[in-house]
């Protein structure tokens, strides 16, 4: 299926797509300068959700799996920051590798079955996960806080930035986001990336070219459980509290992950960053007319997009740009490439030039 | 001693009734279309909100049920016809994606319509036990079994013995084939949704009979639960879904009952347990094919 | 359109509607043309081998006439297009497609897959009696009723196939590859049953098939598919005896 960067071909000439990553990032850092503290919070969200969705599009492009259960991970890394830090006085930067290890084990525990079994069962185990990690927190609740919550210092900004609170937690996780969907883009290009894309498009080529599918594939269930792991260890220490009833932690929180992977498109790197935006945003505009219907209409857009555009909306506009390129850009009509064949009903990704040329320079 | 688990097993026993309902309609549309039906619980809630509706109207219990179920059928084959043939089945992303995009839309439409408030509907079975030595046999327990076992026999016969069964298990296994011998295949993979969603509707006022209140995330466990009977008996397999739902009853039952860190609280401990012990150990699950699971 | 095709519409060389009219037909795969200007005519009661080599389009004509393929050109049917129509509206009327791999249902009983293939039809008794009247041709199948289709031998599930197929009662039988993983000693029994089916007169056939001098065999005439196009077409027993056409055509 075609996934995140998986094609290994560029969506548009480099120029137009450094241009607007530095026009992105300008935005991105202008932010908690212009904004009052609630709304800086706000797009603090926005960067965690995007975090643990941009580790998401790895797993679904590269892993073949779809997780309905980032929320336990997401939780584990918020829970691991908050104890350590709220009842063991611990300082939320080095609680952080504590949440990254452990999530990183849970990554790797869910990437062993994966090797035998196909995507869509493991995904059915993932849901039962997400259902019942709240359960587990409440069980717990003298750790853990149950639905009351555990309160735990905010991460306090060095006396020589300057920052206030809020700044400094956004600044943090746009780093986070930052570093994340570089060492996403290294991945999908680097040895295991293309590992993962050799063996779905050639199985037997792929084994017989001697690449080691296993450490690929739980490479990846790691890591993108490792995205989630800070996301959440972040959101604990730049939130102050987190409980059971906090829906990043429950299976709406993994819909949500799920919703920004795939409306925003998982086959761009922004990709993620809009669609954290717009699951983020779009339920809270809506409340303000009838709290009760935003879910629903949630629920339509999620069904909408992926029926009519698979790749998302930064996808499709990657590919409108890619399209209006090949015909008018360099070289005239006609030259620059093909647009990727549009996924069809049932067609797997062909191997086009573009991405077994990729998969010759492995060797 | 020897009582209190025979006790426990027959509270078991009688949520396994559930689960196995469940599971059979989850299999059911997972053999013919290859959907894993995430909005299966929310669906079988609203056929339970049908059902107080009319209760509230008036009618008995079983009438009630019986309408739902009718209802139920045709909202199962529109949805099929309306959205499900339109989700690719090797494309297992857009699949998830779009019935959990279902759930949270029924679900929102449960709380909309309904409001949060837990209600009660009358018990399919009269109340009271059937005490044998010192264990209490409720008969809504008996009662679940019953209808199970009915149930059971009617989709057999229904499916080894008539026409529309042959087509049904045509379609199930070779969509193409089906095509070519001439089967209206559109029909009966609506056909196929359409009794899934009934059987959700007996899944939904069963989970009532049995002393839940009816609400909008009542049916949530149950999917869990549901969707680990389908893992342990097997996806492909409607034997395997009843066997695997009555065993997880009784699994649920005892555990939540005598290991005490887990306790009623974690009850979906178990279900998520099984599901990672069968994934490891034995994939296709009891009767499941292995072809139909293995990556 | 070109000008034959305006020429010869639904009409064979003697202006006799012909059972199946096959005019610039073009069909691929996503982006990859495998047809493009097919024309052929079949006639009714006539058997027809459809030679080439692979890669030439001839699964992809039998599987665009069924209907499990888009096209865009005209197939006509007894002169009425059936273009859009869906697989299995195109076998109730009347064309009955056997596929590459057979297509068995394995988990069904031969008695039961037998019944599949009749699903359509409302004439029960009738179908019984063809049924048995098939059986009679092919008795291995008889003995096996009430056995998994899947526990059958590559031969048998392919005489299966055939006969499953004949249960719709078609008056066009498309074969892709039927001696496809058969041995030679089977693939002649199964010819030589086809033969007899052709020679009961009321069936016409569209043969895919490698092993061409068999097909040829029982064959009327050949086409001979190159690069999406009709290469040739010759009477089948023209073919057979000329070696020098024989592995011209026989490429890849």
């Amino acid at each position: 299926m075609s996934g995140p960067l998986t094609t290994g071909r560029l969506l548009a000439p480099r120029s137009l797509f450094f241009g607007l990553c530095a026009v992105a990032l300008v935005y991105a850092v202008a932010v908690p300068f212009v904004n009052q503290p609630y709304i800086v919070q706000d797009y603090t969200l926005i960067l965690l959700v995007a975090l643990t969705a941009t580790g998401l599009s790895l797993l679904t492009g590269f892993g073949g799996v779809t997780s309905i259960g980032h929320s336990a991970i997401f939780g584990l890394g918020a829970y691991a920051t908050a104890i350590l830090c709220a009842d063991h006085n611990w300082q939320w930067w080095a609680a952080l590798p504590v949440s990254v290890l452990l999530a990183l084990a849970a990554g790797a525990l869910i990437g062993i079955p994966a090797l035998r079994i196909k995507g869509l069962y493991l995904a059915i185990l993932t849901m039962g996960i997400a259902v019942l990690f709240p359960s587990l927190i409440l069980k717990y609740g003298g750790l853990t806080g149950g639905d009351l919550g555990l309160p735990l210092p905010t991460m306090e900004p060095p006396a020589w930035t300057g920052l206030a609170t809020d700044q400094f937690g956004y600044l943090v996780c746009l780093v986070a986001l930052v570093l994340g969907m570089v060492l996403a883009r290294n991945v999908a290009r680097g040895r295991t990336g293309l590992a993962l894309i050799a063996m779905r498009d050639n199985e037997t080529a792929a084994i017989a070219m001697g690449v080691s599918i296993r450490r690929a594939k739980i490479t990846v269930f790691a890591l993108s459980a490792c995205f989630a792991g800070v996301a959440g260890s972040l959101f604990a220490a730049t939130q102050g509290i987190v409980s059971s009833s906090n829906s990043y932690v429950t299976l709406t929180g993994s819909i949500e992950f799920l919703a920004a992977m795939v409306i925003g498109g998982s086959t761009t790197v922004l990709g993620p960053v809009i669609g954290a935006a717009i699951a983020e945003r779009v339920p809270v505009m809506l409340s303000s007319s009838n709290a009760q219907l935003a879910p629903f209409i949630y629920g339509a857009i999620l069904i909408i997009v992926m029926l009519v555009m698979r790749d998302g909306i930064a996808g499709a506009v990657a590919r409108l740009v890619q399209h209006r390129l090949a015909k008018h850009g360099p070289g005239g009509p006609g030259a620059g490439g093909q647009p990727a064949p549009r996924q069809k009903h049932g067609q797997r990704q062909r191997p086009t030039a573009a991405n077994t040329a990729q998969l010759t320079v492995t060797r | 001693m020897m009582d209190l688990l025979i006790q426990r097993v027959v509270d078991g026993l009688g949520n396994g009734c559930i689960y196995a309902a469940l599971a059979l309609a989850l299999v059911l549309v997972f053999r013919s279309t290859g959907v894993v039906n995430f909005a299966q619980g929310e669906l079988a809630m609203l056929s339970t909100y049908l059902v107080w509706i009319l209760v509230d109207a008036g009618a008995g219990i079983w009438l009630a049920l019986a309408a739902a179920v009718v209802v139920s059928f045709a909202a199962g084959a529109v949805l099929e016809r309306g959205l499900i043939r339109l989700v690719p089945p090797d494309n297992h992303l857009v699949m998830i994606i779009v019935m959990i995009g279902l759930y949270t839309m029924l679900d929102a439409l449960g709380l909309i319509v309904f409001g949060a408030n837990p209600r009660q509907l009358p018990s399919l079975f009269s109340g009271g036990n059937a005490t044998f030595g010192g264990v209490t046999v409720p008969y809504a327990t008996v009662g679940a079994l019953v209808l199970l076992a009915v149930i059971s026999a009617g989709l057999w016969l229904l499916f080894g013995r008539t026409k529309l069964g042959l087509g049904l298990r045509a379609v199930a296994e070779n969509t193409e084939s089906s095509r070519l011998a001439g089967l209206p295949v559109s029909r009966l993979l609506a056909c196929g949704w359409g009794l899934s969603a009934a059987l959700g509707a007996v899944a939904g006022v069963l989970v009532t009979s049995l002393g839940l209140f009816l609400q909008p995330s009542m049916m949530l466990p149950v999917l869990v639960y549901a969707m680990a009977s389908a893992t342990l008996g097997g996806f492909d397999s409607p034997v395997g879904a009843v066997l695997a739902g009555l065993l997880l009853g009784v699994a649920g039952s005892l555990v939540t009952g005598y290991v005490g860190f887990i306790g009623p609280d974690l009850a979906l401990a178990v279900p998520v347990v099984v599901m990672l012990v069968v994934m490891f150990a034995r994939p296709e699950g009891l009767l499941g094919s292995r072809k139909v699971v293995r990556a | 359109m070109s000008e034959r095709s305006v020429e010869h519409g639904a009409s064979g060389e003697n202006g006799v509607t012909a059972l199946l009219a096959v005019n610039g037909l073009r069909a691929g795969y996503g982006s990859v043309t495998v047809l493009r200007e097919l024309d052929f005519h079949l006639a009714a009661g006539e058997v027809v081998v459809l030679l080439g080599a692979n890669g030439a389009g001839k699964t992809t004509t039998l599987r665009a006439i069924c209907g499990l393929l888009p096209f865009k050109g005209e197939v006509l049917l007894d002169g009425a297009s059936i273009r859009g129509k869906g697989a299995d509206t195109i076998t109730r009327l009347g064309i009955a497609h056997v596929p590459q791999g057979r297509g068995t249902f394995v988990n069904l009983t031969v008695e039961e897959n037998l019944r599949v293939g009749a699903y359509s039809r409302r004439d029960h008794k009738e179908a019984a009696r063809q049924r048995d009247q098939w059986l009679e041709v092919f008795p291995r199948l008889g003995q096996r009723l009430n056995q998994a289709a899947g526990s059958l031998s590559g031969g048998e599930q392919q005489m299966l196939a055939v006969v499953r197929a004949l249960m719709s009662n078609p008056r066009l039988l498309l074969l892709d590859e039927p001696s496809l993983g058969l041995s030679p000693l089977l693939t002649q029994e199964l010819f030589g049953q086809l033969g007899r089916l052709a020679a009961l007169g009321s069936l016409s056939m569209l043969i895919v098939e490698q092993a061409a001098e068999l097909a040829l065999g029982i064959a009327d005439r050949a086409h001979v598919l190159a690069s999406g196009r009709l290469s040739a077409s010759r009477p089948a027993a023209e073919l057979l005896a000329d070696d020098t056409l024989t592995t011209a055509y026989f490429g890849g």
